[in-house]
């Protein structure tokens, strides 16, 4: 089928399958073709701006290089479609089976991608900036399988309560994102760009997050149990209440920051910055804290039972009603 | 829109909206005086044509005695239909043909030329289904537009159309000639350059043909229009919708002599940052007006002084400014009998001090007459004082109240328009001085510095404590725009919005390379970050965007964006400040008693 008048004459007399045809180069813009089944079929390059393709059936579809601008996907299913280089610039996805498709390079600039279905699928070096993947899942099933966002631009993105767990995000710009009671357990996040980002509530355990940028960025009850923030940058960062139970921060950059409340128990701190910091009511029990700066903290009422403190530098420390690592308190 | 027009060149099968109009009483006037017929159908046709263009429709062909239009928006063609009628209506002086004017929506065959299908027999049906300066449409149309346009519509029932098998649901429709403000956006008279001009003789003919047709038409239109509405305006489509003639007629008339004029315009230009190019403008207007001054001065001259000897003509001017002053005072009378006086004083005050008055006394003292004189001097067209009631209405909490006041106004000041042309403004005393008519102090331009919604909202929480004040919704805050954003693309195509907030905020997308690379370059976060920017009240945005989505292709489509994108936002701007948010009133509240009662009731 190589004529665009045929294929909508046939939509339009209830023919709803074009699975396996070639269709590569067509120009559909604005075309409805809502519930059509076009598994398999060939739509490289095909126009299809503006489309109305909500329920349509693109499995295994090639929609390579496709302008896909501006059209709703809604509830399509597009599971191991291939949408490498794929323009799909503010196009609607709510609810789109992604599970296993080839996003690599695809625009998907202010794309809305709410509880779309990403699982497995590779968006390596996508542009998501601006989109928006509320409640989406991008979960890791299995070992060998992953979704894959290494090096995309994630910036603005709207991931609140999106489950991203052991997902590869190394690398990738979240800067300005929202991230809010978002699932990144196992996540991979080393030397991405968190900075802005709003991460209140989220979990991050056993997440990799070596040398990330999360200046100012919120994480305001944030669960970081056993992460790795191994030389992570939180200058200007909301810390209220974290949990870094078990984390590594050595090196970390934590200069003033408020982590009043914050549960560090058994935090490998050494020769991270905690000078002028805030740490009222902290739990630093068991914290390793060799060679740390703590100069001009503020540790009221804050719990060093059984941490190493020992070559820690406690110049002008504020200690009243601090528990010491003997357990003793302080007045 | 090119797009369009372009598959209209070819034959084939569009959906759009059928124009038909009619003449009533064409062929007997036709037999009466052959002549006068002809020249005023010629006329009509010629107006109704040139409004189906400023309505982006097209002319598809003439039957004698009407037009077959097309559109591709079925609101365009209502609000075309609906200028059609006020425009040929409203001319009650020269005499014109009352119209028929039938509207479908339906499939057609369309070639450059003809058009055919059974759209078009509906839509010529229900033409003769309208009663003589109405309107009848049928049931999709009015579906399509209920929603945007205010009307006033009475359902006609299902229709037995001749030669049509099913019955057509049709609704007839008339054109409120009164200041509608609900549908003002699309209905607001559209004074679009080149449909009046039908003698091309007149120095105000050839002054428009220079000023159009010059290369810097577009700066001479701002400059004009910065001048007669001490405003600037960059925005196409807010300019589009002011006719040259129209502006250069009020800037004559509050301008009586060219050196007035050329102190006027050059108080503007140097305001401006081109003044070096703004002052060639302001030339070149003054040039292309000089003729049109030595005309309106030799007309006016016997006129004004018909049996003046040099000696006593300062008592004619005295006479002239009694007499006009009674025609204030007639129209002040004929307010002062409403019993909602004070309300109309209170506009007209803020009319003509810029300033919401919420002191009784005040408001009591003033002299109608005076208050009414003052406004009439600052708005020299109807259509000026249409312009800043609207633009005052904007800014009022309680809308529905004020719409009646401000209709009741615009009636009121119908006489001093209507005799307009035999007591010219430019011999009554109050516009010797151009001075009072120019100074900022009198223009309304700035209106909103004094009650802007973000001054008034925050100083009225913090100045009365206590209950009242917790039913007012809270603002959300514009530092967290994940919600919005949700809310905007939930329902609506992400794109789409990015295109309308680009429009709105540059210029209408045509979808250049250029204007691509932009809305890539900016999410949509950005765009709504610009817009709060650009658009200091939700009012402001609500218009701007009204506006813009009938500047773009798929106005059906983009539609409910719009609406999306307001419902939205609206929780992110302030309130507009009602009568009693103003300061003044609050600081006032707080202290008296007696002024407290007269709380909003949406306080309570």
């Amino acid at each position: 089928m190589d004529n665009v008048e045929e294929l909508m004459a046939s939509y339009n007399n209830g023919h709803k399958d074009f699975s396996g045809l070639c269709l590569a180069g067509l120009q559909l813009p604005k075309a409805d073709l809502i519930g059509a089944n076009f598994s398999k079929a060939d739509l490289e390059r095909t126009d299809l701006m503006f489309s109305y393709l909500s329920r349509v059936n693109l499995q295994q579809a090639n929609l390579s290089h496709a302008n896909l601008s501006g059209v709703n996907l809604n509830q399509a299913n597009l599971i191991y479609s291939n949408l490498s280089d794929a323009n799909l610039h503010g196009a609607s996805l709510q609810g789109a089976d992604l599970r296993g498709a080839d996003l690599t390079l695809a625009d998907l600039f202010d794309v809305n991608l709410a509880d779309a279905d990403l699982r497995n699928a590779d968006l390596s070096g996508a542009n998501l900036t601006g989109a928006c993947l509320r409640g989406a899942n991008l979960r890791q099933e299995l070992r060998s399988e992953q979704t894959i966002l290494r090096g995309a631009h994630l910036r603005q993105v709207d991931m609140r309560g999106a489950n991203l767990k052991g997902a590869d995000l190394a690398c990738v710009d979240l800067s300005g994102a929202n991230l809010s009671e978002a699932f990144l357990k196992d996540a991979d996040l080393r030397n991405a760009n968190l900075s802005g980002a709003n991460l209140k509530g989220a979990s991050l355990a056993d997440a990799q997050l070596e040398g990330a940028n999360l200046r100012y960025a919120n994480l305001t009850r944030t669960r970081a149990q056993r992460s790795n923030l191994a030389g992570c940058d939180f200058t200007g960062a909301n810390l209220k209440g974290v949990n870094f139970t078990d984390t590594r921060l050595c090196g970390a950059q934590l200069f003033q920051i408020v982590m009043v409340d914050a549960r560090l128990l058994r935090a490998d701190l050494s020769r991270a910055n905690l000078s002028g910091a805030d740490l009222t009511q902290a739990d630093l029990t068991n914290a390793y804290l060799g060679r740390t700066n703590l100069g001009e903290a503020n540790l009221t009422g804050a719990i060093l039972f059984k941490a190493e403190l020992s070559s820690a530098n406690l110049a002008d420390a504020k200690f009243a009603g601090t528990t010491m690592p003997d357990g003793k308190v302080i007045d | 829109m090119e797009g369009a027009q372009q598959s209209l060149q070819n034959q084939q099968r569009v959906l759009a909206a059928i124009v038909v109009t009619d003449a009533v009483g064409f062929s007997a006037q036709m037999s009466a005086d052959e002549e006068r017929a002809l020249a005023t159908i010629n006329r009509d046709l010629k107006q109704i044509a040139g409004l189906c263009n400023v309505f982006k429709g097209q002319v598809l062909k003439s039957t004698g005695d009407g037009l077959l239009m097309c559109f591709f928006s079925a609101a365009q063609a209502v609000a075309c239909a609906l200028n059609i009628q006020k425009k040929l209506r409203g001319d009650s002086k020269r005499d014109s043909f009352d119209h028929r004017i039938g509207i479908h929506l339906g499939d057609v065959y369309i070639n450059n030329s003809d058009v055919m299908g059974n759209g078009v027999n509906i839509a010529a049906r229900l033409e003769s289904f309208a009663a003589p300066g109405e309107i009848c449409v049928s049931q999709v149309v009015y579906d399509v537009v209920k929603s945007r346009l205010d009307l006033d519509a009475t359902f006609l029932g299902p229709l037995n159309l001749k030669n049509i098998q099913e019955q057509v649901p049709a609704y007839q429709l008339r054109p409120v000639i009164d200041l509608d403000i609900c549908d003002a956006e699309l209905t607001r008279p559209f004074f679009a350059e080149g449909v009046e001009g039908y003698v091309f003789d007149s120095p105000l003919d050839q002054a428009l043909q220079a000023l159009s047709d010059h290369a810097d038409h577009l700066r001479i239109k701002k400059l004009i229009f910065g001048t007669c509405q001490n405003l600037w305006e960059n925005d196409t489509t807010v300019l589009d919708q002011f006719s040259l003639e129209h502006l250069i007629d009020s800037l004559m008339q509050r301008n009586p002599s060219v050196d007035q004029c050329r102190a006027s315009l050059y108080r503007i230009v140097a305001t401006l940052n081109h003044k070096e190019v703004y002052s060639d403008v302001a030339e070149v207007i003054l040039q292309s007006l000089t003729p049109l001054y030595i005309e309106r001065a030799a007309n006016l001259l016997p006129e004004a002084h018909p049996a003046s000897h040099p000696g006593n003509s300062e008592e004619v001017a005295e006479e002239v400014a009694g007499e006009s002053k009674d025609r204030y005072q007639h129209v002040a009378d004929d307010l002062e009998h409403d019993a909602q006086i004070i309300r109309i004083k209170k506009v007209l005050y803020c009319l003509c001090h810029k300033v919401w008055e919420t002191d009784i006394q005040k408001i009591e003292q003033a002299d109608t007459a005076i208050l009414v004189k003052q406004l009439y001097q600052l708005t020299p067209t109807p259509n000026d004082l249409k312009y800043r009631l609207r633009h005052l209405l904007h800014h009022l909490n309680r809308k529905a109240k004020y719409t009646k006041i401000v209709n009741i106004i615009f009636k009121a000041f119908h006489p001093l328009y209507s005799v307009q042309t035999e007591l010219i403004p430019m011999s009554t005393p109050g516009l010797q001085n151009a001075n009072d008519t120019d100074s900022p102090e009198t223009c309304f331009g700035d209106l909103p510095v004094g009650i802007h919604p973000d001054n008034t909202v925050a100083f009225s929480a913090k100045a009365v404590e206590g209950p009242p004040m917790g039913d007012i919704a809270q603002v959300k805050d514009r530092a967290d725009l994940f919600e919005l954003r949700l809310d905007i693309i939930k329902y609506c195509n992400p794109l789409r919005a990015k295109i309308l907030l680009h429009s709105t905020l540059y210029s209408p997308f045509t979808g250049s390379s250029q204007e691509w690379s932009l809305l890539r370059s900016k999410t949509l976060e950005d765009f709504l970050r610009e817009v709060f920017n650009y658009c200091s009240s939700f009012q402001d945005l609500e218009s701007k965007l009204s506006i813009i989505v009938h500047c773009l292709e798929d106005t059906d489509e983009n539609e409910p964006v719009v609406t999306s994108i307001l419902n939205a936002i609206k929780p992110y701007y302030a309130e507009p400040p009602s009568e009693t948010t103003a300061p003044a009133e609050v600081s006032r509240a707080v202290m008296s008693a007696a002024v407290t009662s007269m709380r909003p009731a949406s306080y309570g």
